[in-house]
């Protein structure tokens, strides 16, 4: 049986059998991809994704509107990533700037690149954490700017100028990669 | 669309990229034994906190001289009034836009005024006395009360920069959204015209561009100027003397925002190109 998110929840509040079991099943594989885009690899991802559904397990009952639930959930995870990161305290060295950028090529073209696409993972690891996580957010989880905003504890303002900064940051990261 | 049309790649990458990674099934395994060893304990950390610090735009900047004082210019022209005659308590406005403009490419301004929610504004690319777009910068506002806290959210104003082959009046339309009411002091009219229906003034200001200890520095014949109704002023970190020098600016409200069209270089000179300017954007978006 398919049961909603606001059910599913509330199973978990009511500590039904196997409703956490539930919860996870529905949510296993975008929180473990989330958590692999926002740290940039599997192992921090896996400590992630697991302190993200105890916290979940624990602290549901903290939860102040049940439909809210799946942004709630995002905000731990991306709580969790963010201190995992700055754990780690593993600094990425900046790789030098190319003489020529490729302006002329449209970054959208760029991106079909084979050769590009497997720099996703390079452009994500040198943006800021802050950029990173809001594009990771809008890109990936397709969440909208208002749901960001309510997400990271923002104006919604302010997710709209960062996404506007980290898409030019993209850009530029884009030809850079173009041009060597 | 070039925009939206990278949106979509970028979704579809990261769909891409990511649909093969699927979690192991130890970190389930994992996570129930955390459960059941009841050694977890609920977080004390609050959910409902940011996350990131909320940027705010002193952190952000890039600060270029001329754009600073292009916006703190711009800001105290148009909206020399604000101050007092807001019912929001606002009593500063303050904002930042990078040195390079956004883009030079007409084609992406449409992009650009759907994002900073001014997308029922209809560009004008050239003016019937030759002079071209070059430019647009996005500035990101915020207004704060008496005790320097944000007032409402981020928002935008655009300027965009129009150029002339062999002439150096460079004029820059600035606008941002309306919420006070307009006020300028009759001293500063040079002329007022009705165009389209919309009145648009001539003002002429002395405009100040004062250095953070200016207090220690100006002079007493200065200090007259600037108590004058046509004076204006704003701060400008990167100075280090008083710098004075005289504005002529088109000012019109139109469609719930507020335009200043100046070229802060060239003043009365630039007046007779602005005035055109000002005359076919307002045609331009004025509803048939």
């Amino acid at each position: 049986m398919e049961y909603c998110d606001k059910e599913l929840v509330e199973q978990l509040l009511r500590k039904e059998k196997n409703a956490f079991d539930r919860l996870y099943e529905r949510y296993k594989s975008e929180v473990y991809r989330t958590a692999v885009l926002l740290t940039g690899n599997t192992e921090d991802a896996k400590d992630v994704m697991q302190d993200t559904f105890v916290t979940v397990s624990m602290n549901i009952h903290k939860l102040k509107d049940v439909a809210a639930f799946e942004g709630w959930m995002y905000r731990i995870l991306a709580r969790h990533a963010v201190h995992c990161i700055q754990n780690r305290r593993h600094e990425v060295l900046m790789e030098e700037v190319p003489q020529k950028p490729a302006a002329e090529e449209e970054v959208s073209e760029l991106l079909c690149k084979e050769e590009s696409r497997q720099h996703v993972w390079n452009y994500l690891s040198r943006m800021s954490e802050r950029d990173r996580t809001v594009l990771i957010l809008f890109y990936f989880n397709e969440f909208s700017v208002a749901e960001i905003a309510d997400i990271l504890g923002w104006n919604i303002g302010t997710v709209k100028s960062r996404l506007h900064y980290a898409r030019k940051e993209l850009e530029k990261i884009v030809r850079r990669e173009a041009a060597r | 669309m070039k925009r939206r049309e990278l949106d979509e790649k970028m979704k579809h990458i990261f769909r891409e990229e990511t649909s093969q990674l699927e979690p192991p099934d130890t970190i389930k395994k994992a996570i129930d034994r955390r459960l059941q060893s009841g050694s977890e304990r609920e977080e004390t950390e609050a959910f409902d906190e940011p996350l990131f610090d909320e940027p705010k735009a002193s952190q952000t900047v890039r600060w270029s001289r001329r754009v600073v004082v292009v916006l703190v210019a711009a800001s105290v022209l148009v909206f020399g009034s604000l101050i007092g005659s807001s019912s929001a308590k606002v009593v500063e406005e303050r904002g930042y836009a990078f040195v390079d403009p956004d883009t030079r490419d007409f084609a992406e301004l449409p992009g650009i005024l759907q994002e900073t929610d001014y997308e029922d504004i209809t560009p004008v690319e050239q003016f019937s006395n030759g002079y071209t777009f070059s430019g647009v910068r996005i500035h990101y506002l915020q207004k704060y009360d008496t005790k320097s806290n944000p007032v409402g959210g981020l928002y935008y104003g655009l300027s965009i920069t129009y150029e002339k082959e062999g002439e150096e009046v460079e004029p820059e339309l600035y606008f941002s959204p309306v919420d006070t009411k307009f006020e300028v002091e009759p001293e500063r009219i040079q002329e007022v015209c009705d165009w389209n229906g919309v009145q648009v003034y001539l003002l002429k200001s002395i405009y100040f561009a004062m250095p953070e200890n200016w207090e220690e520095l100006i002079t007493p014949e200065q200090q007259k100027l600037l108590d004058s109704p046509v004076s204006t002023s704003g701060i400008d970190p990167s100075l280090s003397e008083i710098e004075m020098s005289v504005h002529y600016s088109y000012v019109w409200e139109q469609a719930g925002r507020r335009y200043s069209l100046s070229d802060f270089h060239h003043g009365k000179e630039a007046v007779e190109a602005e005035k055109i300017i000002a005359k076919e954007w307002i045609e331009a978006n004025t509803a048939e």
